[in-house]
């Protein structure tokens, strides 16, 4: 989607509330449309499962402040992309005075009783992609999951294009050895090193 | 996608792993009940790096918004419309905020140290469930509200409700609680600056924006805005010169010379006397 689909010209009656509703209006749509993006992205960018809504809602706030600024000139998953990086950074700088930097180990929530294959699907890769390091988790997940071109990944992480692909290639490698060792059939404990 | 077990796990991956529907509902409703009380969120790091990929306008003043949230903290108001220049950083940290701004864009507010607003509620589980409401538009009652009001707690919607029309909302018997933060580290400061400052930057943010996008009409809705908001805000001689210059721009001098005579009366020691003194010769600036 495009916010600021609404047409704003110099003519329209002088607007106070229409303003400020617009805009949560314009959140509200980015918001429905990206908020699963968001979520699974901090989630697996080392915030505490405890605090992952926290910082969704100050990514969304940014969202919220930034959007006038947003043209659509690049996808708008990879503008989210980049203010959760940013939040996340923040979120980070504030707590790692007082705790160490926690990796994910996502608690078992039941969140779809109806298809537990899947939902241990996801935790396997979940569980995966928190050993990965974290540019090479970023690519995989934007890229591989979250559906933003090699290119879109290279420019939000300002690297070239065939750092991003190599990333790609490794993480791959190192998920499906991860996998393995994760399955209960009882592939080789394969080490990423 | 060349290993199809790896895809599968992708798909499983991303069909599972999102907010359940309860976490959605409770999270807009905080993230809606934030935004309505003008809270902006925290300052990030790389802003100036999502500006670059925001491509602006020539002319657009969008770069004045970050340099403002940082005042926004600081709220040290020092004004050089007349000679247009950078903030002035006093340390590294500043200077990535004077970044911010656009060369040609006089700073609104000049900063005297950074400050990134950050709030966390304790949790989102503690956050109430949003309202169920129906969208209604407002567009022709402006200047009605005096402060961002706070939804009515209703139901829990598995998505954003529609916007609130404000009236309606300045009714609701029970605002959401401002979230509170979490336990802080002694170690990290914690000075924050009252939200009602940081709306009344964000709101002549907007009206920058109107005005350097050619749409003065809204500049002066805002403007209205502002001063039934904030009547004794501290941007007052801000909102002054933004309101003579938005009525310079809707080819209205007179009333603009009428509105500067007004506020130069009201405060003769206004930082923009100067400019104020010279009505709509003072858009003739670089």
């Amino acid at each position: 989607m495009h916010p600021r689909s609404k047409p704003r010209e110099t003519g329209d009656p002088p607007m106070t509330h229409a303003m400020i509703h617009d805009a949560i209006d314009d959140l509200s749509a980015v918001y429905r449309e990206h908020v699963h993006f968001a979520w699974r992205l901090v989630r697996r960018m080392g915030v505490p499962e405890e605090s992952v809504g926290d910082v969704v809602q100050d990514v969304f706030l940014v969202i919220h402040r930034r959007l006038p600024d947003y043209d659509g000139r690049a996808p708008i998953k990879a503008w989210i992309a980049g203010i959760c990086r940013g939040v996340v950074r923040n979120f980070h700088r504030s707590t790692m005075r007082r705790e160490r930097r926690l990796r994910l180990v996502s608690p078992p929530v039941e969140r779809d009783p109806d298809s537990s294959d899947r939902l241990e699907m996801g935790r396997a890769l979940a569980h995966a992609l928190d050993q990965l390091d974290e540019d090479q988790r970023l690519a995989i997940v934007l890229v591989e999951i979250e559906g933003l071109s090699p290119a879109d990944v290279a420019e939000l992480s300002g690297v070239s294009r065939n750092t991003v692909y190599s990333r790609l290639k490794l993480a791959r490698k190192k998920l499906r050895a991860r996998l393995r060792a994760l399955r209960p059939d009882g592939a080789s404990q394969e080490d990423e090193g | 996608m060349s290993d199809p077990r790896l895809g599968d796990h992708f798909a499983a991956y991303r069909d599972t792993q999102g907010p359940t529907a309860q976490e959605q509902a409770e999270l807009w409703a905080a993230v809606h009940g934030r935004a309505r009380r003008g809270e902006l969120g925290p300052l990030l790091d790389d802003e100036a790096e999502l500006d670059r990929k925001a491509p602006r306008r020539r002319g657009m003043l969008v770069g004045i918004g970050l340099g403002v949230l940082a005042a926004a903290a600081a709220i040290v108001v020092t004004i050089a419309m007349a000679e247009p220049r950078l903030a002035s950083p006093s340390n590294e940290a500043d200077s990535h905020d004077a970044a911010n701004f656009e060369v040609d864009d006089p700073p609104l507010i000049d900063t005297a140290r950074r400050h990134v607003p950050s709030r966390r509620p304790a949790a989102s589980a503690a956050i109430p469930t949003p309202e169920t409401e129906t969208e209604t538009e407002t567009k022709t009652e402006p200047e009605t509200e005096t402060e961002p009001s706070s939804p009515t707690p209703a139901s829990a919607p598995m998505l954003p409700p529609a916007i609130p029309e404000p009236e309606a909302s300045a009714t609701s018997p029970a605002p959401i609680p401002r979230p509170r933060r979490a336990k802080q580290d002694p170690g990290i400061s914690d000075d924050r600056t009252p939200p009602s400052i940081e709306v009344e930057v964000e709101l002549l943010q907007s009206v920058k924006r109107a005005l350097a996008s050619n749409r003065p009409e809204r500049a002066l809705a805002l403007l209205r805005d502002h001063a039934q908001r904030f009547a004794d805000g501290m941007l007052t001689p801000e909102r002054d010169l933004l309101e003579v210059r938005a009525l310079c721009a809707v080819g209205r001098p007179a009333r603009a010379e009428r509105k500067a005579a007004a506020a130069l009366a009201a405060n003769p020691r206004s930082p923009w006397a100067p400019q104020l003194r010279r009505g709509c010769a003072s858009e003739d600036r670089p």
